[in-house]
């Protein structure tokens, strides 16, 4: 399968900081998370995806074009959909004006069929009776629905999602997963996470970056195999767990050097993820 | 492609016209109106024909323009909108389309203007002191603005909000309203309406003019409480080409604005072409303006 999105030696720099450190990835078709911890590089790996951020060095190339460049720029936003982590909305118009300034903005021109398209999406992501509601009136879940539409607007081929589900309750969360998971099959999603959970329902690939660097490729299964027969519960805690808590049981869940009698139980992503991450629980990390 | 264009363009014209300030604006404007019917003053009628009803909604307008385009700044949107298609130069080109509906607006009202004022071929007489002395009269039939005159409104609105895209692109601040209401203030008052300055092509070179022909002082200092400029007569020709200086200003405007994202050949040459035209209206403005028309003296 050709790649959607091929990148060499992708290097980002704020002045003396390193946000990219030579990132190499390609990616295809279906839904690729990106996990790490917070300053890791995730964002501005995903605002260089949406053309919103031009790397320091190495390339990038989106659909074979060359962000550098300006047509090669304008192909790729032409089947871009991208929600930022700090989405603004106007909070004056209605969902549906919203989409529809959107839509304008993403050059689709004939009035019916841009009206017909708005419709579409926002079915898509479940906010039909609300389109008319001024953004303001909206909860914050919904208010992310209408920044998924907007991203979904001409079935764009390359979808980029910072922080999609940050904020939403589990009900919104599952949601919005159920919609993002629709997706999957026609397009690339790649979206980045705390949500572990999240990766590990509904992500085919889940690449982890520590310090601007990738640090794991590959899929959810593989990241929780990484820490298969490193998971186990046990009355109390072990000093040779890296990190452990206490359940709801009562007992201690860790992750870490099992003693040999341990109860080992089957590992998550997040235990993968913990491992892999030094035991350090996400944000702990600078 | 001009299409996204004029589809923003349409959407926030949409936006304007629906903008309940702006009615609210209208229908000081109607006060005057009102008067200017009820009273039967020809100088009130001729200055609402000339376009002076639509300074206070052409100022509304403005602002409304002024935060829509920063409405993506306001709302936190330019991080999404720097990754489609259509880019911030596009943008500002379709905000500029929505001044037609400031137009449209304006010769709607112009329409009105005419439907209840009814002008004749003259609106009226009126006596203007040249000499208080003598007490000698120049008595004048103010006319009915010529086709250009009467546009000269509406294209002036258009002006005002191009003019508002145009800074607000380069300083991107609301703030940037405070000047255009010193500048609205001055047009609807020294400059303008009230004029206290003798006739000078700097009146031709503001969006709205009078008109009016003045002579100089008659007879008193500036500074005393009722010093009036003698009118003399009422210039007809200029119009003709302040109605070109000012399609030129807009397009120069707009450009001006869509320079401060795309600095490509075609818009440099739009540029140097509308920049062109302007200088060449403003150069004919000077040469064909009149600056005095001698009167007979008429009776006191």
């Amino acid at each position: 399968m050709e790649p959607i999105v091929v990148t060499r030696g992708l290097t980002k720099r704020y002045g003396r900081s390193t946000a990219l450190a030579g990132v190499d990835l390609q990616l295809e078709r279906g839904i690729t998370a990106l996990l790490g911890p917070n300053g890791a590089g995730k964002t501005t790996f995903l605002r260089i995806l949406a053309t919103a951020l031009a790397p320091t060095t190495g390339s990038l190339r989106v659909f074979g074009s060359d962000p550098a460049d300006p047509g090669g720029r304008l192909t790729i936003r032409r089947q871009l959909g991208y929600v930022p982590q700090e989405l603004g909305l106007f909070d004056n118009f209605t969902a549906f004006d919203f989409v529809d300034y959107v839509a304008i903005l993403k050059e689709h021109v004939d009035r019916r069929a841009r009206h017909d398209e708005v419709r579409r999406v926002l079915d898509e992501v479940d906010l039909s009776d609300v389109r008319s509601k001024k953004i303001r009136q909206l909860s914050g879940g919904m208010r992310r629905r209408v920044g998924l539409a907007q991203a979904l607007l001409g079935d764009p081929a390359l979808v980029v999602l910072d922080e999609p589900t940050v904020g939403l309750d589990p009900e919104q969360r599952l949601r919005f997963r159920q919609v993002i998971s629709r997706q999957a099959d026609q397009r690339c999603v790649v979206l980045s996470t705390h949500m572990t959970e999240d990766v590990e329902a509904m992500c085919d690939r889940v690449v982890v970056l520590d310090h601007g660097a990738v640090a794991f490729d590959g899929t959810p299964a593989t990241l929780a195999g990484l820490a298969h027969d490193r998971v186990w519960v046990a009355d109390r805690p072990e000093p040779s767990a890296l990190v452990s808590w206490r359940t709801g049981e009562g007992r201690h869940r860790m992750v870490g050097e099992p003693p040999s009698d341990a109860e080992l139980l089957a590992p998550t992503v997040q235990d993968g993820y913990l491992l892999l991450n030094g035991g350090v629980p996400e944000g702990a990390s600078a | 492609m001009i299409g996204a264009q004029a589809q923003l363009g349409r959407v926030e014209g949409g936006r304007l016209l629906r903008n309940p300030a702006v009615w609210l604006a209208f229908a000081l404007s109607a006060q005057w109106v009102r008067s200017a019917v009820t009273n039967d003053d020809p100088e009130d009628r001729y200055n609402l024909l000339v376009g002076y009803g639509l300074v206070v909604p052409g100022f509304v307008m403005l602002l409304h323009v002024v935060l829509a385009v920063l409405r993506a700044r306001a709302s936190g949107t330019e991080e999404l909108f720097s990754t489609v298609p259509v880019g911030a130069d596009r943008r500002t080109v379709g905000h500029a389309i929505s001044s037609f509906a400031a137009g449209a607006l304006g010769t709607l009202w112009l329409v009105v203007l005419l439907v209840a004022l009814r002008p004749g071929d003259v609106l009226g007489t009126e006596r203007f002191l040249r000499d208080a002395d003598v007490l000698r009269w120049n008595i004048l039939d103010i006319p009915r603005p010529n086709v250009a005159q009467l546009l000269q409104g509406p294209m002036a609105v258009v002006v005002t909000m191009c003019l508002g895209v145009a800074l607000v692109r380069w300083i991107p601040s609301w703030l940037v309203v405070v000047p255009l209401a010193f500048g609205a203030m001055m047009q609807l008052t020294l400059a303008g309406l009230w004029s206290g300055a003798p006739t000078s092509i700097v009146d031709w070179l503001n969006p709205l003019s009078r008109g009016w022909v003045h002579d100089g002082w008659f007879g008193c200092a500036q500074s005393d409480d009722r010093c009036d400029l003698t009118v003399s007569g009422f210039d007809r020709t200029t119009p003709w080409w302040h109605a070109g200086y000012l399609v030129a200003l807009a397009v120069f405007l707009v450009t001006v604005a869509v320079l401060r994202h795309r600095r490509d050949r075609m818009t440099w040459a739009v540029f140097g072409l509308s920049l062109g035209a302007l200088l060449m209206f403003a150069a004919a403005q000077v040469i064909v303006y009149e600056r005095f028309t001698p009167l007979a003296l008429g009776g006191g």
